[in-house]
């Protein structure tokens, strides 16, 4: 066998596990798997109000990224078909509703990543946003709690990680309702 | 009126990343795409916000492909082709009092424009922290509280 025979077979062995690894690194991070209530049981609501988004004093985080958080929330929850109805923040028919979540998503960190840089060197540029999202009844009982991180490494724009965060809650919401 | 507007989302009946024309009314905006076309009225708008960024010259599934396509990571000279531009956040409410947010994505200069002729109108708007725009080719700093 020629030596350039023999190092073929082990060339496409490591391409195929830097691929492999490359794939799983760019999937989104599956939900923490604290995102069940504590009893062990799942929770119910037939409705479900996401509040106004509004950041720490000392937290600066753009206008475009809360509004597109508090949006990709919205379709994400509506989307999981867990709820009959899904309030926004203000909505006077939610007042009505009988057994009614209340969605607080109050920032934690955030990191403003470039779509330049992520694209030129792919390791660098990352954006992420990181919230904690509170489920808790009409009279503030927390029924559900965790830290959630909404993140763009790759490929896509800024606001992506909004989108990637909105995904995390509907699972959370799909494993605890 | 302002071609070549691309809707982000926030707006019912409009699809996510729309692009379309946005056209001033004498009581708000109005954003209109090939099929469908949505409203804000002034008196609806809660607050305004603006930003610059940069977007890529080539994107979307059909860009990515064509950087992933040219060997030897040679794509990646592509992405450093960007233009600035401009982000215009609406937020608005509905009839039952319920909290909207829109987000546009404008050419340099055009966010302002709209922003000040609904300001212009009587559109509410409050005072903002300036966010500074993303550096390109600085270290991204993390903010925690």
């Amino acid at each position: 066998m020629k030596p350039l025979s023999r190092i073929a077979p082990l060339s496409i062995l490591s391409l195929v596990l830097a691929g492999g690894l490359l794939l799983a690194a760019s999937l989104p991070a599956q939900p923490q798997s604290d995102a069940k209530p504590a009893s062990g049981q799942k929770l119910s609501a037939s409705a479900i109000q996401v509040e106004r988004i509004d950041p720490p004093q000392d937290l600066v985080v753009p206008e475009d990224f809360r509004i597109a958080t508090y949006e990709n929330v919205i379709r994400e929850l509506t989307k999981t078909k867990k709820f009959q109805h899904v309030y926004r923040s203000g909505d006077k028919d939610a007042a009505g509703a009988s057994d009614l979540v209340i969605l607080h998503l109050v920032p934690e960190a955030y990191t403003a990543g470039s779509q330049k840089e992520r694209e030129v060197t792919t390791v660098a540029g990352a954006t992420s946003i990181k919230m904690k999202v509170q489920f808790t009844s009409k009279d503030g009982k927390v029924l559900l709690e965790k830290d959630l991180e909404g993140k763009v490494r790759f490929y896509g724009e800024n606001l992506r990680a909004t989108y990637d965060l909105a995904k995390k809650v509907a699972a959370a919401v799909n494993e605890s309702f | 009126m302002t071609a070549d507007v691309k809707c982000v989302l926030g707006i019912d009946n409009i699809k996510p990343g729309a692009v379309g024309t946005l056209a001033q009314l004498p009581t708000g905006i109005q954003f209109t795409t090939e099929k469908q076309k949505a409203d804000i009225t002034t008196a609806s708008i809660t607050d305004i916000f603006t930003g610059a960024e940069s977007r890529q010259d080539i994107s979307g599934m059909v860009g990515t492909g064509v950087k992933a396509a040219v060997p030897y990571g040679g794509g990646r000279v592509l992405s450093l082709f960007s233009h600035r531009v401009e982000v215009l956040t609406i937020e608005y409410t509905d009839a039952n009092g319920g909290l909207h947010g829109a987000i546009f994505v404008l050419g340099k200069g055009k966010a302002t424009e709209v922003k000040n002729q609904l300001v212009a109108q009587g559109a509410k708007t409050s005072t903002h922290v300036e966010v500074p725009a993303p550096k390109e080719n600085t270290t991204p700093k993390e903010q925690k509280p």
